[in-house]
């Protein structure tokens, strides 16, 4: 049996359980909107000890092939609600860290996207050329960033807190004055069409993206209707390398963004744990959803310490 | 030059920062606030080269110029209520994100090199690194929720690898794990976690009920804390 554990108003989760349920794959579904309802309990199961799922439709008595997690964000400010959320998702977590089954992605091998220009420095270890990066607080060195450059330049939040890359124009430059109350990401301006390669396990789906927005998620809000999304090939040295580092940072499924010149030059920007591949299925038509759930649905139960 | 960032009634940053001036090496000390709200960065990477200072009172200090790093903050730091509430918590993740990847980057040793769970409050973070170090040192995890568990607790700390019983009743337990420190000092190294605490209860194999990442010793006896800092000292010099 998949467990799935998200929030059910998240499109992504919603998709699966909806994949799941048309495939005829056994599931269950963890609804954080509803953590009330559930709670996980550490017991002995078969003779070892483990932790069981209990609360809406989970018994705690079906052995769990395989998990996935797409933990919902708080959407309350009741106090009450946040701490319920709170408390399950971190007796989750804790099952999580302890369970033998494959977990599509365990939470806590998921943060390097939480800093940007760390995770900028992992892919340049793992061999990716990147953007040239510079982290400051100080309006001078934000300039100097710039003048180094020749003026090319976006600029765009350091933690994964959701912001839109920005080209660093003339007009702009006044607002290096407010550097000192937050810092921010300033990033080498790679001009060119945007790709994301999925990773779902061994597999790799490439998607191009060409927007007239810097940033295409901006141009789909707004409607672009020139934006293009297709299914892509970058090589299979890239595709490769992608489905390396996911599986190097503990991962089974990522989003890897990249931007490539009309030069060629092919620069990785970040890696999402938690891609909104619907947003690109949806578009591009490739499977995703589909491979993820493939992934899910070959794992045994035999070895499962979580019951649901 | 040490910094050490911690707050002012933090024993072990007090001891470490005394014995470091009596060996003449210079040392910076700067609380949560000052290191978040009045000390301005620069952290820049090309590649794999890292660079960038952070601009201290007195002067820029590079970030390949420390030698050594003591994190002990209490994450207790919070934007001001001058910003809007949504604002707060953007400045409060793009700061914390900021000096993550400053921390992150350093070659010197960095005592604790905490991962992002513990950046983040994540409350799972602890029982990961429970779960980890338990296995590697084969001791007893396993505690069913709601059963009590029998046996004498008691606190240990580990410093790359070093064993230090927190009261008396910990000696035992502290001699019975010696012939384990160094897969204790392999996981310190691969942790980044160099000092820790573990609360143990007794029994034929240690149950390791708990795992301090950033212990206060607050609590601890002079003697403790002493033995702690010496340790630590020798990881950051």
């Amino acid at each position: 049996m998949i467990l799935v554990v998200g929030s059910c108003s998240d499109t992504v989760s919603s998709a699966l359980v909806r994949h799941l349920g048309a495939s005829g794959q056994p599931f269950q579904v963890v609804d954080e909107d509803h953590p009330d309802r559930y709670s996980v309990r550490r017991d002995w199961l078969e003779g070892r000890a483990g932790y069981r799922v209990l609360g809406g439709g989970c018994d705690g008595a079906s052995p769990v092939g395989s998990i996935f997690v797409r933990h919902a964000a708080p959407r309350h400010l009741d106090p009450g609600r946040l701490a319920a959320l709170g408390d399950l998702q971190r007796d989750l977590n804790r099952m999580l860290t302890a369970a033998r089954c494959p977990t599509v992605n365990l939470p806590a091998n998921a943060g390097s996207n939480y800093s940007k220009p760390f995770q900028v420095g992992l892919l340049a270890e793992a061999g990716f050329d990147v953007p040239r990066s510079l982290v400051t607080s100080i309006p001078e060195e934000a300039r100097r960033f710039y003048d180094d450059l020749g003026g090319r330049v976006i600029f765009k939040g350091i933690s994964n807190v959701a912001t839109f890359a920005q080209v660093l124009t003339p007009d702009k430059l006044d607002g290096l004055a407010k550097l000192p109350h937050c810092p921010a990401l300033f990033q080498e301006y790679v001009a060119g069409v945007d790709y994301r390669v999925h990773v779902v396990g061994d597999e790799a789906f490439v998607t191009r993206l060409s927007s007239r927005d810097e940033d295409y998620r901006r141009g789909a809000r707004a409607g672009d209707a020139d934006l293009v999304i297709e299914p892509a090939f970058l090589g299979d040295e890239v595709t490769a390398r992608c489905i390396d580092f996911t599986r190097q940072l503990g991962l089974v499924v990522s989003g890897v963004d990249f931007k490539e010149s009309p030069e060629g030059r092919l620069v990785a920007l970040e890696l999402n744990p938690y891609p909104q591949f619907t947003f690109y299925e949806g578009r591009s038509g490739q499977p995703i959803t589909s491979a993820v759930a493939a992934y899910l649905a070959r794992h045994p139960v035999d070895l499962s310490n979580v019951f649901a | 030059m040490i910094l050490i960032l911690a707050e002012t009634h933090d024993p072990l940053a007090g001891i470490l920062q005394t014995r470091i001036e009596e060996r003449g090496q210079p040392v910076r000390r700067l609380s949560e606030r000052e290191l978040m709200e009045e000390t301005p960065i620069a952290v820049e990477r090309d590649g794999r080269r890292f660079g960038g200072f952070l601009r201290l009172p007195g002067g820029d200090v590079g970030v390949n110029d420390l030698s050594g790093v003591l994190v002990r903050i209490s994450r207790r730091w919070w934007p001001s209520p001058a910003f809007d509430p949504p604002d707060q918590m953007f400045v409060y993740h793009e700061t914390t994100a900021a000096l993550f990847c400053l921390l992150a980057g350093l070659s010197c040793p960095v005592v604790n090199r905490f991962d992002l769970g513990w950046w983040l409050c994540d409350r799972a973070y602890p029982e990961l690194l429970r779960e980890e170090l338990g296995e590697r040192l084969g001791l007893r995890l396993d505690g069913m929720d709601g059963a009590g568990s029998a046996g004498l607790a008691a606190s240990v700390y580990a410093v790359d690898g070093r064993l230090i019983p927190a009261s008396v009743a910990a000696a035992p337990l502290a001699d019975h794990l010696a012939g384990r420190s160094a897969a204790l000092a392999a996981w310190q190294a691969s942790s980044g976690l160099r000092i820790c605490r573990l609360d143990l209860l007794a029994g034929e194999e240690p149950f390791l009920e708990r795992l301090d990442p950033c212990p206060s010793l607050a609590d601890e006896a002079p003697d403790v804390t002493e033995r702690v800092a010496a340790a630590a000292l020798e990881m950051l010099s």
